[in-house]
């Protein structure tokens, strides 16, 4: 039962992982793919949380801590870009931003 | 018995909520609900968090996640009025192919992973079950008391990181002089 | 669940939406006669029935709904308004033998229900698809951020003395902080701290002078300016409930919750538990009565701040008021310790 638990929501992790990767690399537009980053994120922190509970450290869920922290200023800093670059180009697709593409 | 029940129940729901939360957010065509579809995702994860033991980091999943981060993002959607029209559809064809293709391999790669994590003997105390611990790992005093002694130099480093991003969001945000 | 825990809940919920009701009649008779004006007079003894003729109103009056994409963003966000008006009031101690909420978070419940606030005005201002909502959605969602800084370095320095003052006691309990008051209300020992809290408290409600989310002079109703009948009404009615709400928790942060004041001279703790519970439930209302009124005075008296103002206040006023109390508070507790 209890490395059953354990598996549960680690399978869990994987699947909103692949989740986000499939976000990733299907979105087309920079705010969506972000949205998906965001979701890479969270599935990685579970992954922390739940080693975490099973060897009964706190390690785990610190590092949970310092993610939701990091993930804080990669938002800014992301969403920071997005608005700058919607300033510039009106438009967040990537099949529009060609600007560096030769 | 019937917490145990009750347990797996509610790890189950929450699982789900976050499961169909991640699903929507990637493939909802409307911004909008994409990042409310995330933030139900998260809300799902801050469940399984509590159900695990960890309340404190629970508590800050839906205070900083929930409640700092993603209406963020919805302000951001708000300020340049994205539109579903605005969004491209998926790919089609190769490119979506491929990609999903590249998900599963990735899904079968983690499963292999963790099939050859948990061949790894248990720990001689095994603690992933609903009793509750000698020694609350998630609560607040035992995540103070490591913060703030063998954790406090990152910790002091993430303070910084912090500053960063808000000196580097307010430049990036900044209106120049039209030059 | 034992019985007093039903009654509690059902007692709490009876006197919240009473006190909501009524402090939407307190605004119109107070700010008449801040105005040399009588005020609604019209339904029952000097007006007593006004709200329950409001409600009556605005059950029956056409709900208008814009056309727009979003119709279930719509009719969600005022029901999400008033779901979590009334799920914050479950943290609030009501005397040393009555709480509803004994979790280990405690506060952290308060902050996660104040922080989802935001989602319900954005969404309102967003789904109706008028820019004045818009706008009035924009603002909310930066402003109810900015200053949920200040109000957690505020909330910071009180978990600080309550720490300080009662040991033993988990700090987030918002139990163990009315009870460390019992060596001093934190209005006297953390000043700075309280008013911080108060100033970050009015913003966070999005009443005057910081309503800048519903500025009628600029964005004609702000972010319910689409909504008509009931569907205002649970905007209007979430809006007094966060100011009970805010007025109950000022009471309980810092002016000593349910203690009276000279509780010792008293001895209350004597007494049997009935009415120690009247007592301690007593005190509470009143100081959530005076802060409403608080609350209404400041409305018709102050004029409301530019949005620039507002977001100075909060970033280079408040906060690092609130950093630098906190640094000096933990200094002096650690001078004495």
């Amino acid at each position: 039962m209890k490395v059953e638990l354990l598996y549960a929501v680690l399978t869990l992790s994987g699947g909103l992982f692949s989740l986000g990767l499939l976000g990733l690399l299907l979105r087309r537009n920079l705010l969506l793919a972000f949205l998906a980053i965001e979701l890479m994120l969270n599935a990685a922190n579970l992954n922390f949380l739940a080693f975490s509970r099973y060897h009964n450290e706190p390690t785990g869920a610190i590092f949970v801590l310092f993610g939701i922290c990091l993930a804080a200023v990669e938002a800014v800093i992301g969403l920071g870009l997005v608005v700058r670059l919607f300033r510039a180009h009106e438009d967040l697709g990537f099949t529009k931003l060609t600007a560096l593409r030769w | 018995m019937f917490v145990v029940v009750l347990t797996i129940v509610s790890l189950s729901v929450c699982g789900a909520l976050a499961l169909i939360g991640g699903a929507l957010a990637v493939t909802l065509r409307d911004p909008i609900y994409a990042v409310l579809a995330l933030v139900k995702a998260m809300l799902g994860l801050a469940g399984i968090y509590f159900l695990l033991g960890a309340e404190y980091v629970g508590a800050i999943q839906v205070i900083v996640y929930a409640g700092a981060i993603l209406v963020t993002f919805l302000f951001v959607v708000m300020l340049v009025n994205l539109s579903p029209e605005d969004i491209p559809p998926f790919p089609r064809g190769i490119a979506l192919y491929g990609n999903l293709i590249l998900a599963v391999a990735w899904l079968l790669l983690l499963s292999t992973a963790l099939s050859a994590i948990l061949e790894i003997p248990a720990p001689e105390q095994v603690l992933l079950h609903v009793e509750p611990l000698p020694y609350l790992y998630g609560t607040l005093p035992p995540l103070g008391k490591a913060l703030f002694t063998a954790y406090a130099f990152p910790f002091e480093l993430l303070s910084v990181t912090l500053l960063i991003g808000i000196v580097g969001a307010s430049l990036l945000v900044q209106k120049r002089p039209s030059s | 669940m034992p019985i007093v825990f039903w009654l509690t809940l059902g007692g709490l919920l009876a006197v919240f939406f009473t006190l909501a009701a009524y402090a939407t009649l307190a605004e119109r008779k107070i700010s008449a006669y801040i105005q040399d004006r009588v005020g609604p007079n019209r339904v029952g003894p000097k007006g007593l029935l006004q709200p329950l003729a409001d409600v009556l109103k605005l059950v029956f009056k056409e709900a208008f709904q814009p056309s727009s994409t979003y119709r279930l963003l719509q009719i969600a966000a005022p029901v999400l308004m008033v779901a979590l008006a009334m799920g914050a009031v479950a943290i609030l101690p009501l005397s040393p033998h009555l709480r509803l909420f004994d979790g280990s978070i405690g506060l952290l419940y308060l902050l996660g229900v104040l922080s989802m606030g935001v989602y319900g005005i954005s969404l309102a201002g967003w789904a109706t698809g008028s820019k004045y909502s818009l706008l009035g959605g924009l603002r909310s969602g930066a402003q109810m951020i900015s200053y949920e800084l200040a109000l957690g370095l505020a909330l910071l320095s009180v978990l600080l003395l309550t720490s300080f003052l009662l040991p033993d006691a988990n700090p987030l309990a918002p139990q163990a902080i009315v009870e460390a008051q019992r060596q001093g209300w934190f209005v006297f020992l953390n000043p700075i701290g309280f008013l911080v809290y108060v100033v970050a408290a009015f913003a966070e409600t999005n009443r005057a002078p910081f309503d800048l989310v519903e500025a009628e002079q600029e964005l004609v109703g702000g972010y319910h300016t689409e909504y008509s009948a009931i569907r205002f009404g649970a905007f209007f009615v979430a809006e007094y409930m966060n100011m009970i709400t805010a007025s109950a928790l000022i009471a309980t942060f810092f002016w000593g919750g349910y203690l009276g004041p000279f509780e010792s001279w008293v001895g209350v703790s004597g007494w049997p538990i009935v009415w120690q519970n009247v007592w301690g439930v007593s005190w509470l209302l009143l100081k959530t009565l005076f802060w409403a009124f608080v609350f209404i005075w400041v409305r018709w008296t102050l004029p409301r701040f530019r949005y620039d103002q507002l977001m100075r206040i909060g970033w280079k006023v408040l906060l690092p008021l609130g950093i630098a109390n906190l640094a000096t508070l933990a200094g002096i507790l650690l001078l004495i310790s």
